[in-house]
């Protein structure tokens, strides 16, 4: 275990070293590609910063509401739509095609109707993120075995019980590995709404230090969405052994 | 005292499949199970005798002919009817503790925990588990895994238990205490059970009635009354000749051999 571990810090290293080789060399141009050290600078520099906080504040907000958002209708909705067939037999064309959708493409159309807003970047990270939530849970939903149901049905569980008990905890592995996409899908699609439009965050900064030349800070900013990034994937993670803990030891250590 | 109604089984036919492939399992099967009565089916494997308690059940309609419980047709599973499917493995739910799996049932019932989970510990206690109510099923043994599946039919305290090769998965000590928990339910509490069962044994000492299955389609070949009582004992039950002569002609009819009749038989 500490073996890998040293492995895996290794290879961190190697890439770091790497990128300090290429820098110095002059390669590519320093506006280009700073070295670690101005961006390790510029990271110093930011911390301190009010503007800093205040631009991941705004992509957290609105990534996190959209995830909920995403959360509290792609679960249910799901659920229900796993159950009973005939929801999801009618529903099934309507999903395969918005889910298609790339949702960047429709930002013009959202700018539109809702503004420049914090709440249109949140109903388009709510876009992106339900559709992956909404169909592990589905997914999920239509893995409850024969056997179960069979069971439940035997001794007459109320149906919301049931949904609650028994298709929730038996669509849970699936609808984690849905939340763990949806989570870091919402901070890219956050992101991304500020790039392509004037609205704070992290994108807007990145966008904005490097049209000033700035581009040490840019990177620092882009390091920081990456952090955001691997630190959702941690917390996902996280929950997931939380609320998986029923599971036999044989499936704790999958991936 | 005895509680509930009987169960009707009238001219019950089961396929599966349809067309060229249609496979008839069942073929006009009729039988009566009075209230406090202990009824066990036998027959070979494959014969329908899980397609037989399904349909007993409510959890599967057959093709022709029905079942009753009383004067209901029994389409849907009914409150007064408790099943311990063969599948108990599957049938557990892994992501509940021991003691919620047996108590779940209760929950549809709006038991309220405290009492749901003491009632399951009580249920447990009774099949010879005590201390795994807080484990997951799968820290559990095959064997004891079948025992929480009983439990959990007990816990639900129905007139009628219906338990499919309940005890096939447990050792030989457990599985008399099993045999004997059984009797004394019924004994004590009134309640019909019926067992399907492999072991021809088993199925004398338990039944008050038993009832072979066979041929193909498989239909009713006979119904045997066990002259045995209701005060049985492993010891004393089981060498006595009658049960020996029980057995003896469960086995010839399973096997399809003449019926042997005479005293002869009794020490084969
Ligand atoms: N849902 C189903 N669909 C198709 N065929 C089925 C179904 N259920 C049972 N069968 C068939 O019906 C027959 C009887 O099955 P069943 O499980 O009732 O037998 P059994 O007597 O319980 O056997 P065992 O003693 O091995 O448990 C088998 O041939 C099986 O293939
Ligand atoms: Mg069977």
């Amino acid at each position: 275990m500490a073996k890998v571990r040293l492995l895996q810090l290794g290879a961190l290293v190697v890439v770091l070293v790497l990128w300090a080789a290429i820098a110095a060399m002059g390669v590519v141009s320093s506006t280009a590609l700073p070295g670690p050290r101005a961006v390790a600078g510029a990271f110093g520099g930011l911390f301190g910063s009010e503007a800093f906080w205040q631009a991941v504040g705004e992509t957290l907000r609105g990534a996190v509401t959209g995830l909920l958002c995403a959360i509290a209708v792609g679960i249910p909705l799901g659920l229900l739509t796993g159950v009973y067939t005939a929801a999801e037999e009618s529903s099934r064309l309507l999903m395969e095609i918005l889910r298609s959708f790339p949702v960047i493409a429709l930002l013009p159309v959202f700018l539109l109707v809702l503004g420049s807003t914090p709440g249109m970047k949140a109903t388009v990270v709510f876009i992106a993120c339900v559709f992956p939530v909404l169909l592990q849970a589905q997914y999920g939903a239509r893995s409850v075995c024969q056997a179960v149901h069979e069971t439940v049905r035997g001794y007459r569980i109320p149906r919301l019980l049931r949904l609650r008990r028994v298709v929730l905890p038996a669509a849970a592995p699936s609808i984690m590995t849905g939340l763990r996409l949806a989570a870091t899908t919402s901070v890219l699609v956050a992101i991304g709404v500020e790039v392509l439009t004037t609205l704070p965050g992290i994108g807007h900064m990145i966008m904005e230090s490097q049209q000033a030349g700035a581009s040490a800070r840019a990177y620092a900013y882009i390091f920081t969405a990456g952090g955001i990034g691997y630190t959702i994937t941690l917390l996902a993670q996280f929950a997931e052994h939380r609320l998986l803990r029923w599971r036999p030891p044989a499936h704790q250590d999958e991936e | 005292m005895t509680r509930g109604s009987s169960l009707y089984v009238e001219d019950l036919c089961m396929a599966f499949g349809q067309g060229p492939q249609e496979h008839r399992v069942l073929d006009g099967l009729s039988l009566r199970v009075d209230p406090g009565e202990a009824v066990c089916v036998v027959g070979p494997s494959g014969a329908g005798k899980t397609t037989l308690l399904r349909c007993l059940a409510g959890l599967a309609r057959p093709t022709s002919g029905q079942v009753r419980y009383g004067e209901l047709p029994l389409i849907e599973p009914h409150d007064d009817i408790a099943v311990v499917s063969q599948d108990y493995r599957g049938s557990l739910l892994p992501w509940m503790r021991v003691w919620d799996n047996v108590a779940f049932p209760l929950q549809g019932r709006g038991v309220k925990k405290a009492v749901r989970k003491s009632r399951a510990l009580e249920c447990l206690e009774a099949v010879g588990l005590q201390d795994v109510g807080d484990k997951y099923p799968w820290q559990l043994s095959g064997g004891m895994q079948q025992r929480v599946a009983i439990a959990r039919g007990l816990a639900y305290d129905a007139p009628v238990l219906l338990m499919d090769e309940p005890f096939g998965s447990v050792d030989a000590q457990s599985r008399f205490d099993l045999e004997d928990l059984t009797l004394r339910l019924r004994r004590q509490l009134g309640i019909t059970v019926v067992v399907v069962t492999h072991d021809i044994d088993e199925a004398v000492y338990l039944g008050d009635r038993v009832i072979v299955l066979g041929g193909r389609p498989t239909a009713v070949l006979e119904t045997l009354t066990v002259p045995l009582g209701t005060d049985r004992d492993q010891l004393s039950t089981r060498a006595d000749p009658r049960f020996a002569e029980l057995r003896t002609r469960v086995l010839a009819l399973i096997r399809g051999e003449k019926l042997p009749t005479g005293p002869e038989v009794a020490h084969q």
